[in-house]
């Protein structure tokens, strides 16, 4: 009698694991998950490739398994995204990561009680086997990280912040910065009520991109780079994120190293974050180093 | 782990940070037995620091209507939930502050509220506790009750907002104890917001950081007290600084009223935080509930209290004195009927009668051949 109500359940799992399959794969099966991000080399430019576009499908896939940040506190304790799907393609220039993940709630919003789904990429600022500590580098010894928060995604698609955004139904009366009668009187007013962007926080500053560059000594240590340049897209489709962060290989302005050049290997680590369980910060899943060809094989498909 | 010592516990606890007392404490006393809640302490400060964008939600400073108002809904009970039942042996604490029943990866005791917690920020005004169920037309002595509890940030000595931030973006100042959150560096983690057990930090949405109640310290660098304490209509505030209880001084209104009298006491300090807003608890509430609010010296600042004016004059004298002046309080003397707020070299800010005096008027004004209506 108690082994019985398990086979429906088994019956149930088999339907959902072959609709699943048949969602990805259709009749050819994918060649398995490597373990190495192994960026295409696109010789006409990786452009700014979309969650989805047809440049992708070349690229071979890694799977790239995720451990609790359990180093520093405050530590993630509870458990979090197991492991993502990485694609990578690569020019000259520019590196483009597209990240792959189940989630089975978008977390767009980030106001108090709610936090934003997210997702990071860290690469070391030179090329070759001598990596900085996987943990955001360690002290004199930076790590680059290109960093992707769906609350930034909905924000740069927005436009201007309204309280409505997250609370379509509330009212408010009135803000003083905007009792001033002209433009600049009113912009200058606004700044003074909102001290972020008084104080010159680049989080505050008005987005033009998805994504934070960023550079780390270890942890706690998370800085702007001196130029901000990373672009990112994402979707959220069937459970799933897939989100695009597209970075220069190499920035003059960036401290800590010449960065990277295609043909090299490198390597690089990735962190996510599931809003829905409150994550942020040091609260997240972290991989360790994972090797990284730049640039292997040529794409021969149509962009 | 550092080991610090915290009086209002009587022992050494656990912080993350070891022990960095300020040059100066900024200190306020609130006398709970004047608050009407008129809220215009949380207008004032509303509309001198949280009018903007993101912040439309905020109260840094906020009355609430104990026992079930709470803002956000439950901060208190739901803290004191997580931490469970602990013991005090007289003066001494010996349960766990939030620092010591850290779990595992965690720097602190702490929780997250809700986007709802913060939506109903009166929540329970004017509720009593306990049923009158028809009884009770005039049966003294309070059997049913509720008090006004009126709450800024504390500018704790070992403040959870600080011990959380992983990126160390909070700091507490040097020369008056305040405590705030770097704007330029908060990357809007929320930790400080987690570990408050007061829950007086908040988050902005627009600007996506952490903001916070900053004392009003551009007034307090100029002497004068906070908005919300100069616009206060019940003048139940007064703001000064406060120094060790070895350090205690009699002229001090702070200490004397914290120390000395031990009229005033701190918010929850079982908590661990030796927070810096001390309360004169409400003389009609039952001993039981001032105890979990403000510990183990409630039934004495009551007695105290209630004494006040035939056993110590001077206690008297300076509870009139809360409210007179805008001017931060370093100093106070009593003498001769009055009560002086006094500069930190002793020079008088302001002078107030101890006592009013009556002045009894007719009904019929003849000057003016009006009668006089009683408007008090
Ligand atoms: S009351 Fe809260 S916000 Fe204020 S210093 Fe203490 S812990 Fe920090
Ligand atoms: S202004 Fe004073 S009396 Fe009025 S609610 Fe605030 S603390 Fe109470």
């Amino acid at each position: 009698m108690l082994y019985r109500p398990i086979i429906p359940c088994m019956t149930f799992a088999g339907i959902l694991i072959a609709a699943l399959a048949g969602c990805s794969g259709g009749a050819k099966k994918p060649a398995p998950a490597a373990k190495n991000v192994v960026a295409l080399y696109v010789k006409s430019g990786v452009g700014e490739p979309k969650p989805g576009d047809k440049v992708w499908q070349q690229a071979p896939l890694a799977a790239v398994a995720m451990l609790p940040q359990d180093l520093t506190d405050p530590k993630l304790m509870d458990s979090g995204i197991p492991s993502i799907h990485v694609k990578a393609l690569c020019d000259d220039k520019n590196i483009a990561f597209n990240i792959e993940w189940y989630d089975s709630t978008p977390d767009t919003a980030e106001v108090e009680g709610k936090f934003p789904d997210a997702v990071a990429v860290q690469l070391p600022p030179a090329p070759g086997g001598e990596t900085p500590d996987p943990t955001m580098g360690q002290a004199g010894r930076p790590v680059h990280i290109h960093f992707w928060k769906a609350s930034y995604q909905q924000n740069l698609d927005r436009g201007e912040w309204s309280l409505r955004q997250n609370f379509p139904n509330a009212s408010v009366d009135h803000y003083p910065s905007d009792a001033a009668t002209d433009q600049a009187d009113k912009e200058k007013l606004s700044e003074q009520f909102t001290t972020g962007l008084a104080a010159g926080n680049p989080i505050t500053r008005k987005r033009t991109s998805s994504v934070d560059d960023l550079i780390a000594e270890g942890f706690g240590t998370l800085s702007f780079l001196p130029m901000q340049v990373s672009k990112g897209w994402s979707s959220w489709r069937n459970l799933k994120w897939s989100v695009v962060v597209l970075s220069p290989l190499a920035v003059a302005d960036w401290p800590g190293g010449p960065g990277l050049k295609a043909g090299q290997n490198s390597f690089v680590a990735f962190a996510v974050w599931d809003g829905s369980r409150k994550q942020a910060g040091s609260r997240k899943m972290r991989s360790v180093w994972t090797p990284l060809a730049l640039g292997a094989s040529d794409y021969t498909g149509q962009r | 782990m550092a080991r610090v010592y915290n009086w209002q516990i009587g022992r050494e606890m656990s912080y993350w940070y070891g022990e960095a007392r300020p040059k100066r404490q900024f200190a306020a006393v609130f006398d709970t037995n004047k608050c009407i809640a008129c809220q215009t302490c949380t207008l004032a400060c509303k509309t001198t620091w949280t009018s903007g964008r993101g912040q439309e939600y905020m109260f840094w400073n906020n009355v609430e209507s104990k026992p079930y108002g709470a803002y956000p809904i439950a901060y208190d009970s739901r803290i004191m939930e997580l931490l469970g039942p602990q013991t005090w042996e007289g003066e001494r604490y010996e349960g766990r502050t939030i620092f010591e029943a850290a779990p595992a990866g965690e720097r602190l005791l702490g929780y997250h509220p809700e986007t709802a917690d913060y939506a109903h920020p009166n929540l329970g005004e004017d509720e009593i506790a306990g049923s009158v169920d028809g009884g009770m037309s005039i049966d003294l002595l309070h059997p049913v009750w509720m008090f006004y509890l009126a709450r800024i940030c504390n500018h704790c000595t070992y403040p959870a907002c600080l011990a959380a931030c992983p990126r160390g973006a909070i700091y507490k100042r040097q020369e008056d104890g305040i405590v705030l959150i770097d704007q330029k560096n908060c990357r809007g983690y929320r930790e400080c917001v987690r570990a408050c057990p007061y829950k007086k930090t908040f988050f902005n949405s627009r600007t996506l950081v952490s903001e916070k109640c900053i004392g009003c310290f551009p007034l307090g660098e100029n002497d004068t007290q906070p908005r919300c304490f100069t616009e206060c209509i019940g003048k139940i505030r007064i703001r000064g600084w406060i120094n060790k209880p070895s350090e205690a001084r009699e002229d001090n209104p702070i200490d004397y009223l914290v120390h000395i009298k031990k009229v005033a006491l701190p918010l929850m300090p079982q908590l661990g935080l030796e927070p810096n807003v001390y309360y004169i608890p409400p003389v009609h509430v039952p001993e039981a509930f001032l105890v979990q609010l403000f510990g183990p010296g409630s039934r004495r600042a009551v007695e105290t209290y209630r004494r006040a004016n035939e056993k110590n004059s001077k206690l008297a004298a300076l509870i009139n004195l809360f409210g007179c002046t805008s001017h931060v309080v370093p100093r106070f003397e009593a003498k001769d009927g009055y009560v002086s707020a006094l500069s930190d070299k002793g020079e008088k800010i302001v002078t107030a009668p101890v006592r009013e005096a009556v002045v009894v008027r007719t009904a019929f004004d003849a000057r003016y051949g009006v009668p006089r209506s009683n408007i008090t």
